[in-house]
This record gives C-alpha cells, structure tokens and sequence, in this order.
C-alpha cells in the first residue's frame, strides 16, 4: 500500500506543483496590489486558492478513472494488492495532494493579510475545536472520495464504453446522493438527538444522522474495494 | 508434476457475445504451451481471466490450484498485448516499480536482459519506439520468477532482428519450475519452442496436444497445421 | 551448429540424426561431451525439453550416456560406431529402394542402375 501511495504521488508531481507555484506566484502578484485594491485583494487571493482546490480534486478523480478506463490499469491490476490497499492508498493520496494545496493557499493567504484573519481565528478556538475541524476536513474528503469512487467502479462494471461509462457514473453520482441526503433527512427527524458544542461557532451533528453517513461510508469502502479486487473486467 | 493452470468448461459472456464457449485446458508445471488461434478466437479474453484482470461468467480456472486473485497475481506474470507503462517513468523507475511491488522480481537479471535488449535504463519511455517497448515489457515480465509466465502476442509489431533476441530470451529464461502460455499468430518463427500446442476458435480449444507428437503423426508442421485448421 | 530443421517431423527425431551423423563421420568420438541442453537449445532455438528428450532417447538407445552433474557424453562401445553406420545406411537403403521401386525399377534393374552409376561412371 504504502509503495502505491509512493507511485501516485511521485505521478502527479508535476500537476501539485504547478498548482503550488500558480498559487505562489498569483499571490506574489496580488501582494503587489494590496495597498490600492482594497477588500478586493484577500478575495482574489481567496478564489485563487478554492480554483487550486478544484483544481486539485479533480486529479484526484482522473487517477481513478486512468485507472479504469486507461491501459494503465493493466498495470495496477496485476499487482498482487487487494482492493481495499488500492482504495485505502488512492485516499490518502488524495488527503497528501489536497493537504499540500491547501496548506500552500492558506500560508500565501495568511501572508496577504499579515496573518489577521488566522490571528483571529486561533484566539477564539480551542483544541477540541481544532481537533474537530481538522477530523471533519479529513473525514469530507475521504467520504466524498469514496462515495464518488463507488460511482466510478460501479459505471465501470455496468457500462460498456469509456463515455457511456463516464457519464453514467455521473448520473449514478446523482441519483445516489439524492437518496442518501434523502435517507439521512429523514433519520435526523426520525432521531432528533444532537450533540452541540459552542466556540466560534456553534456546532450542531445530529447523532442518527452522523451514524448513518458512517455506516454508509463503511458499506461503501467495503463494497468498491470489493468490487475493484472482484469484478473490474478490463 | 504439478499442475499450474486447470480451466474447466470456462466461460465469458459479453452483452453480444461470448467469447470463451467453454475451455478445457490444463498446463503442467515446466511446459511451454502455445495458444494459437485467430483474431477473436478468445485467446486473448483467455489469458485476461487468467492473469486476474477479467473475470469469467462460469466455469472453474485454478492457477497452483488457486481462483485468481492476489495470491495468483503474485505467481503469474503476465505480458498484456497493451502499453502500459506511466508515461512520467523513465526505464530505470520501471524496473524499481516491479521491484517494489513483485518479491519474485530479480533486479540483476532484469539489468542483464536490458543490456541484451540493448536498452539504457536512463531513456524514458515516451522516448522509445514500440520494438523498444515490446522489449522492456518483456525484459520486465522474464525477470520475475514467477510459476507462470503469461504471454499476449510477445512478437508482435516487432521487426525481425528483435524477434530473434525476443526468442532468445524466452529460451533463456526457461526452467523446470515454471511454465509459459504464450498467444501468437506469427506460428512459424516460434513453433520450435512449444511443448504442446491448443488451437482455440470461437471460444473453445478445438486442437490440442503435444507439439511433437502432432508433427509425427500429422506429418506437417504446427503452422501448417495452423492454417489448415484455421482455413 | 546450425541446422536446418523440417517442421514437418519431430525436431527431436532430427537432432538425435544429427548427433549419430556426427559420430559416424566422427566428428564426435568416444566419452566427448556434448553441449548442454540449455546451450544446445539457445543455439538451435528450440525447446529445451526436446533436447532432454533426444538425449533421453540416444541414451535408451546406448549411444550416449549422462552422468549426474557433470553432463551428456558419447558412448564407447566398441561396435558402436559401425552398428550405427549400418543403421543409418540400411536407413537410407531403404528408403532407396522403396523410392526406385514407386519409379517401376524392378529389383535387378535398381542393381543395374546402381552398377552404372557408380562403377560405370568411371
């Protein structure tokens, strides 16, 4: 697993670090502009780094479908791993890439602003608080990722054709995250118990609800890591 | 003798249509077995099942008496008739990437191969023509020593010289623990070195037996079998 | 040694002619060793096992031997040698012969025409 994540990260090297120095070099610029645009300024900067986010996420979805779709899988799946290794690496790459981003924007931000906005924020917040958000950055990608990967295998397997294939993943996307926010809606009326904690800002998880994005997180790494060592026909 | 591959009443349907119409083919361990047929006569669909990468509609496959799966994928090496390197690696992470992942990889011999292809680990793949290509994949696959060797047309679109060096290496690499299935349809410069041959057709072996015993009792060659069989 | 096989009979069958042509014109002679399965192989780009196999059978047939470790050598009988000439002349007679005799030559007239060819020539 580990020799897995060492091979996608060293592949898409060059895409991370284009979108660093873009990032880099796009705040370099915007800090020469900062005494005359204003508010305007940490906005840009602020989009700049959410357009390296997109960015970024969306490379994380072309490995997996050059995985599936391309004759690079024939590489990939002879390896002698299980499919849960393939999953469980291909999202902590995801995680490195993403954090890497991320981490690179908000420094050049923070850099903007003389650090203010983070000042700000840090006085406020206290440790669980940090803890919190940093489980909740982790657990939105790899949930997200996983239910999207789900999409992508399943489209594999059921349809014929790399376009078919694609868009159908996508419409499965669609009609799933429809019923699974449906599900969770009424599971949080049916079990209205929450949990709340206030700091900077008041957080609210409805137990029922978060059980149940788990558990189908759960189910769903199971099932394309089963899919993906069982039933990928290339 | 073991048996390192059995397929029994093997089977792979698509939508439109079926490929494997039920094999029966069974390898023993130290044989170099030829599967020869047309385009679309199922060799290739056969090979895929057995490398792990596509998966019947029924029968049974075992491979050391295994279904395919992690533990076979780590005995088999499999060469795909596709070109399937990273196109970032140069031939030396190549030869590190089958390192990392395939205990049964011999760095050393790999090395010695890619000086006998002619190869310079420092070039990257985007740079080398498709006769070097064919080489690497194949420099790669025999390194390994694996049970079973799994090759997809290893001649082909390669001129004559490096067939020659292809042939040559695949005689070298040739020991009585494993065994090699090999697909091709250039019959004749390779006949000589198969043991037995299985000639399939519309998803099913519609010929097979030992390549010597044929030519003594058919009196031709196994191309000219070849083509009488395949009209 | 590059030979030119038919691949319309069994190599084996050929290699095992080659080797005994070889002893008979003694270009191989008593206890030498022969190449090595895998040499003999890469050189003629042939399976290896079907060299075992001709061995095996040149060894079942007493004109060579193996010994465990060390390789293939040609035998030494005495008559060897000339038991082997014989043979692969009757071979050839034989197939003579036959051939002469699908032509229409009569018996007496395949030992008229060897007659002429050979001292008749002269």
């Amino acid at each position: 697993m580990l020799n897995l994540i060492k091979y996608e990260i060293r592949g898409k090297l060059l895409t991370i670090l284009g979108i660093c120095l873009t990032v880099i070099i796009g705040n370099l610029f915007l800090m020469t502009k900062v005494s005359s645009g204003g508010i305007g300024i940490p906005l840009l900067s602020t989009v700049l780094g959410i357009g390296a986010l997109i960015v970024i996420s969306i490379s994380t979805l072309t490995i997996m479908s050059d995985y599936l779709y391309d004759d690079q899988g024939y590489l990939l799946f002879t390896l002698p791993q299980s499919g849960v290794s393939i999953l469980a690496s291909r999202l902590i790459t995801a995680v490195i890439q993403i954090s890497i981003v991320g981490i690179v924007s908000l420094a050049m931000f923070c850099l903007l602003d003389q650090g203010r906005t983070w000042n700000a924020m840090l006085q406020g917040a206290t440790l669980p608080e940090m803890l919190y958000s940093i489980l909740m950055y982790l657990w939105t990608i790899v949930s997200t990722l996983t239910f999207i990967y789900f999409c992508m295998v399943i489209g594999r397997i059921a349809l014929k054709g790399k376009k078919i294939g694609k868009i159908g993943s996508f419409i499965i996307f669609f009609i799933l995250s429809i019923v699974r926010n449906g599900l969770a809606f009424l599971i949080a009326n049916f079990f209205p118990q929450i949990v709340q904690f206030d700091s900077v800002t008041t957080v609210t998880m409805n137990i029922g609800s978060t059980l149940f994005d788990v558990m189908i997180f759960g189910l769903l790494f199971m099932a394309t890591s089963y899919l993906l060592e069982h039933k990928v026909d290339l | 003798m073991d048996t390192i591959l059995k397929a029994e009443e093997l089977q792979k349907s698509y939508f439109n249509k079926k490929a494997l119409q039920g094999v029966n083919l069974t390898i023993q361990q130290g044989k170099i077995v030829g599967l020869l047929g047309p385009n679309g006569s199922g060799k290739t669909t056969f090979l895929k099942i057995a490398a792990g990468i596509l998966h019947p509609s029924s029968g049974t496959i075992l491979i050391d008496g295994q279904e395919p799966g992690v533990y076979t994928k780590s005995i088999v090496s499999y060469l795909p008739d596709t070109e399937y390197f990273f196109k970032w690696m140069k031939i030396k992470d190549a030869v590190q990437y089958f390192k990392d992942f395939y205990t049964d990889f011999d760095e050393r011999k790999a090395f010695e191969l890619l000086e006998f292809m002619k190869l310079d680990v420092n070039s990257s793949i985007k740079s080398l023509s498709k006769g070097m290509k064919e080489k690497l994949k194949l420099t790669l696959v025999l390194a390994r020593k694996a049970k079973l060797y799994i090759l997809d047309e290893p001649l082909g679109g390669v001129d004559p010289t490096a067939r020659e060096k292809i042939l040559d290496a695949i005689i070298n690499n040739f020991s009585g623990n494993s065994s090699m299935i090999i697909t091709t349809h250039l019959v004749n410069d390779i006949e000589r070195i198969f043991d037995d041959v299985a000639f399939i057709n519309d998803g099913v072996i519609v010929l097979q037996g030992n390549a010597e015993e044929l030519r003594q009792s058919k009196n031709k060659s196994i191309d000219e079998l070849y083509r009488e069989v395949f009209q | 040694m590059d030979l030119e096989f038919d691949d319309n009979m069994p190599i084996y069958l050929q290699i095992m002619d080659h080797i005994k042509m070889d002893i008979v014109t003694k270009k191989l002679t008593a206890n030498d060793k022969l190449p090595s399965v895998r040499e003999m192989a890469m050189n003629l780009k042939v399976n290896p096992n079907t060299l075992q196999r001709a061995y095996q059978e040149l060894e079942r047939l007493g004109i060579v031997y193996t010994q465990r470790g060390m390789g293939t050598f040609v035998g030494e009988g005495e008559n060897m040698v000339d038991d082997l000439k014989q043979e692969m002349a009757k071979e050839v007679i034989d197939s003579f012969i036959l051939r002469m005799k699908r032509l229409g030559f009569t018996e007496q007239e395949i030992i008229g025409s060897i007659y002429q060819n050979i001292i008749g020539v002269k």
